[in-house]
């Protein structure tokens, strides 16, 4: 009925070799289109995952850097005032809002030389869109990047809690004296790639060396 | 008999359903794992964030009641927010702790999200906040 050399047998032998063969125009668009679409949702899966990575990065890096800078400044409040030879070394030696110089006596030779770690100055810098940097001497290091004008505020209290306002300028030296409590607030923006991240945190430093004076 | 041949070859050159399940769930399996990994990554982040706001917020607290006089030290407690996290403080003050002479202070902060976690600082100041 359908002899190898019959036009059905043709048909059908054809048909066989094409479909072994190759594929239709139509399988092959079909096919491409299918492999378009898992690409694309591959492609917007990574692309998510790249943006929280970033944000995750931006974020960490944020809360990081303010609590480590927190904690290196406020370390310094802790001990400044140190006076091992009681010659009457002052703690601060300016008190702002923005700006902060604590003074200690660390080797002992009864004098604080401005020009090494034993004055250390705290201050927020407009270069580099706002840093928070800090001073060790003649030396200078930012310890907190990207902060805003504001972005650092330091407060003063006394022995009863008080604030003491430093107002326009710095306190006056009789309220310095009266210093206890250091207040730190910083507001740190950190990049990564085209997402910012903030981070607001607070801290605070009992001045130690004068809690003997009690 | 030639009806069979033309089936067996359109069957060679397509896919079975089994097949196409198979890659969807493979497809859709790397989805959940990504999605999954996301927002595990999304809770770190957040645990992390709150434990440093948590901490800043016992420490700041603990060194307010160093800084304070003896006698205005009081046991107590309060919320406050940091960076957005919400934090309850609980202080105590004892006397003669841990030994004569001293006063031990102890602040826990606690925070509720993204789990509820506990933070206690301590430390030990010379006097004591009563006579």
């Amino acid at each position: 009925m359908s002899g190898r050399g019959g036009p059905c047998g043709r048909d059908v032998a054809r048909g066989i070799g094409l479909g072994q063969g190759g594929f239709t125009v139509l399988e092959l668009l079909l096919g491409a289109l299918l492999a378009t679409l898992v690409v694309a949702a591959g492609v917007e899966l990574l692309r998510v995952q790249v943006a929280v990575a970033r944000r995750l990065q931006a974020s960490l890096a944020a809360t990081g850097g303010a609590g480590w800078a927190l904690a290196v400044a406020a370390r310094d409040a802790q001990v400044a005032g140190s006076d091992p030879r009681r010659t009457g070394v002052v703690a601060l030696s300016a008190a702002g809002g923005e700006r902060a110089v604590l003074e200690s006596d660390r080797d002992g030779d009864g004098a604080v030389d401005a020009a090494s770690e034993e004055r250390v100055i705290l201050a927020w810098s407009p270069s580099a869109s706002g840093r928070f940097v800090r001073w060790l001497g003649s030396q200078s290091m930012s310890i907190a990047s990207l902060v805003r004008a504001g972005g650092l505020r330091l407060r003063y209290f006394d022995a009863a809690g008080t604030e003491l306002v430093p107002g326009a300028g710095e306190l006056p030296a009789a309220d310095r004296d009266r210093v206890r409590r250091l207040a730190l607030e910083l507001d740190v923006t950190e990049q990564a790639g085209v997402v910012a991240a903030q981070a607001r945190l607070r801290a605070a430093a009992a001045l130690r060396l004068r809690l003997e004076e009690r | 008999m030639s009806r069979r041949a033309i089936g067996r070859g359109r069957s060679e050159a397509g896919f079975t359903l089994l097949e196409a399940l198979v890659a969807i769930g493979l497809v859709a399996s790397a989805g959940v794992v990504a999605t999954t990994a996301a927002v595990a990554m999304l809770r770190l982040e957040r645990a992390a964030h709150a434990e440093a706001a948590g901490l800043a917020a016992a420490s700041e607290k603990l060194e307010e009641l160093v800084g304070a006089l003896p006698a205005d030290r009081r046991s107590g407690n309060d919320d406050t927010v940091l960076d957005g996290v919400p934090v309850t403080r609980v202080w105590r003050v004892l006397d003669d702790q841990p030994a004569q002479g001293l006063t031990r202070l102890e602040v826990t902060s606690r925070w509720d999200r993204p789990q509820l976690t506990l933070l206690t600082l301590v430390a030990a100041v010379p006097g004591r906040s009563t006579p």
